[in-house]
């Protein structure tokens, strides 16, 4: 638990000090404005909420791009890597603690949109499901965490896997529904978006802030936490093949 | 040989290595396909899809024209992050100390990234536009090329003016991009039309690059008159060029200043 706290605390700091990670929060209330403007001009109000999940999702999902593209390969860039692997802790600890740090600190994203719509658009936010979205949120953030880690495996089992990191946003926007539901997209892609655990928690977000009681939440949440679980475990799988190959090979620390 | 002469000359092998540069050492096809047009595509489609959840063909026909134009002039802003690419590379100093103004270099060396620009766009439209019944105004293709041209080099004299301040600060190199960005998708009527924002937001618009071409291109499609189109695009262009006028008035000014103390070679923020 030492180790999981000391990985955090390393990550808040690299934050800090790395601009990188602020863009993608940086990036939030342009998008709140653009879905709020355009439901705003439409005359649709009824399509708040959807304005309102989907700068939140996409900030959280961008840092966890942004985190699992650096964390093995910033640590390689400056020559830190061989000392991680070296400690008596799980390398795989280390890269869930810095990854969550990353994760949590998107959820920042439900403040600035909050302030965006409040104080742009007039628009008083009402969470009717309070339980649900924390419930969603908590969920999201672990699922997001699981799923980064498998990026992170796979960015550094495949160095080119990296070039198409920037190819991950608005492909998963789509497909998982993060703005629109996914009964808008065709019907044969609609099973591979429920792959994607953005799929259940957009569903759940826009749910929790809906006047109507919220259905089968349970089954809903487990689903996001499961699929991140998965991602987790396959993860760790893959991080710990990479290691076991580049302790093997001598390149630890060679991009 | 005249100044102008020798400006032009720089500047055509500064793009001639740019280009060289952005295809073998940025992009490869497979890279650029997956990497980059594949993005490009899904954003366009992501925005467009907006449009069909607001349940009305002129949305979806707004946000898709919109989003796709705005695709190319995305591309501009990487001549922005490419400056520090010069200084990492080590040939920044030099081209700061040449006889010739650096920016013409500059502008140069990250000229293959309208082409990149035109190239992404039309894709798009082409494949995201049959998908959401959005018909395309083949018959006027020639003007719908000059217009997305337009606005993607008026956009490029933005991006090489915000370069300037990136020499001095390269560590926000992506912010100053990233944000300028996302200003033009938010309020140049990309997908919120300006009606939406208050009068000063609306008046800021008005001298951003891009607001008055894609009026123009909405126009082109909806089969306006050449006067009005031209009308807007004679506006994008007076636009662009007061943001070369800017370039060219404080990059030197910026350059200086960063030989003076220093920071054009060892500045970290």
């Amino acid at each position: 638990m030492r180790a999981l706290i000391g990985a955090i605390r390393l990550q808040l700091q690299i934050v800090v000090a790395d601009r990188g990670y602020l863009n993608e929060i940086l990036t939030n209330p342009f998008f709140a404005v653009i879905f709020l403007g355009v439901v705003r001009a439409a005359g649709r109000r009824d399509l708040t909420t959807f304005a309102i999940v989907a700068p939140v999702l996409m900030t959280l999902w961008a840092l966890s791009l942004e985190i699992s593209g650096n964390v093995v390969s910033a640590d390689r860039g400056v020559g830190i890597l061989e000392l991680v692997v070296a400690t008596p802790t799980r390398f795989q600890t280390v890269v869930f603690g810095r990854v969550l740090a990353v994760t949590l600190l998107g959820t920042v994203g439900v403040v600035e949109t909050w302030l965006v719509a409040r104080i742009g658009f007039g628009v008083e936010v009402s969470v009717h499901h309070p339980g649900v979205l924390a419930g969603a949120l908590a969920a999201t953030a672990l699922a997001m965490t699981g799923t980064a880690l498998v990026m992170a495996g796979a960015f550094v089992l495949a160095g080119g896997a990296r070039t198409f990191q920037n190819t991950m946003n608005y492909p998963i926007y789509l497909l998982a529904g993060v703005l629109v539901p996914i009964s808008y997209l065709p019907g044969w892609l609609r099973p591979m978006s429920r792959l994607i655990f953005l799929s259940w928690s957009a569903d759940l977000l826009r749910d929790s802030l809906q006047p109507e009681p919220a259905q089968d939440v349970l089954r809903r949440l487990s689903a996001v936490l499961l699929l991140g679980a998965g991602g987790f475990l396959i993860g760790s799988i893959i991080l710990r093949l990479v290691l076991h190959r580049v302790r093997h090979l001598g390149t630890i620390g060679q991009e | 040989m005249s100044r102008l002469g020798h400006m032009l000359r720089v500047l055509g092998w500064a793009a001639l290595v740019g280009f060289r540069d952005t295809l073998g050492a940025v992009y490869t096809v497979q890279s650029w396909v997956l990497g980059l047009f594949v993005r490009m595509v899904a954003q366009v489609a992501f925005f467009a899809s907006l449009g069909q959840l607001l349940g009305r063909q002129a949305d979806v026909e707004f946000l898709l024209i919109g989003n796709a134009i705005m695709v190319s002039t995305s591309s501009s802003f990487t001549v922005t992050v490419a400056t520090v690419g010069e200084r990492d590379a080590g040939t920044l100093p030099l081209l700061v100390a040449s006889p010739t103004s650096p920016l013409v270099a500059l502008m140069g060396r990250g000229a293959s990234f309208v082409p990149n620009g035109l190239i992404t766009s039309l894709g798009a439209l082409a494949i995201v536009a049959p998908l959401y019944d959005v018909s395309l105004p083949w018959a006027r293709l020639p003007a719908l090329l000059a217009l997305l041209t337009l606005v993607t080099v008026s956009t490029y004299m933005t991006a090489t003016f915000l370069a300037g301040f990136v020499l001095r600060s390269p560590g926000t190199r992506r912010t100053v991009s990233n944000v300028a960005r996302l200003v033009m998708m938010a309020f140049c009527g990309v997908s919120v039309p300006l009606s939406v924002y208050p009068e000063v937001v609306r008046a800021v618009a008005q001298v951003l690059p891009l607001t008055h071409g894609l009026k123009a291109i909405r126009e082109l499609f909806a089969g306006a008159g050449a006067s009005d189109i031209l009308g807007d695009a004679g506006l994008e262009a007076l636009v662009g060029g007061g943001w070369l006028l800017l370039s060219l008035a404080t990059f030197r000014w910026l350059a200086d200043a960063g030989r003076r103390d220093g920071s054009i070679v060892f500045s970290t923020a």
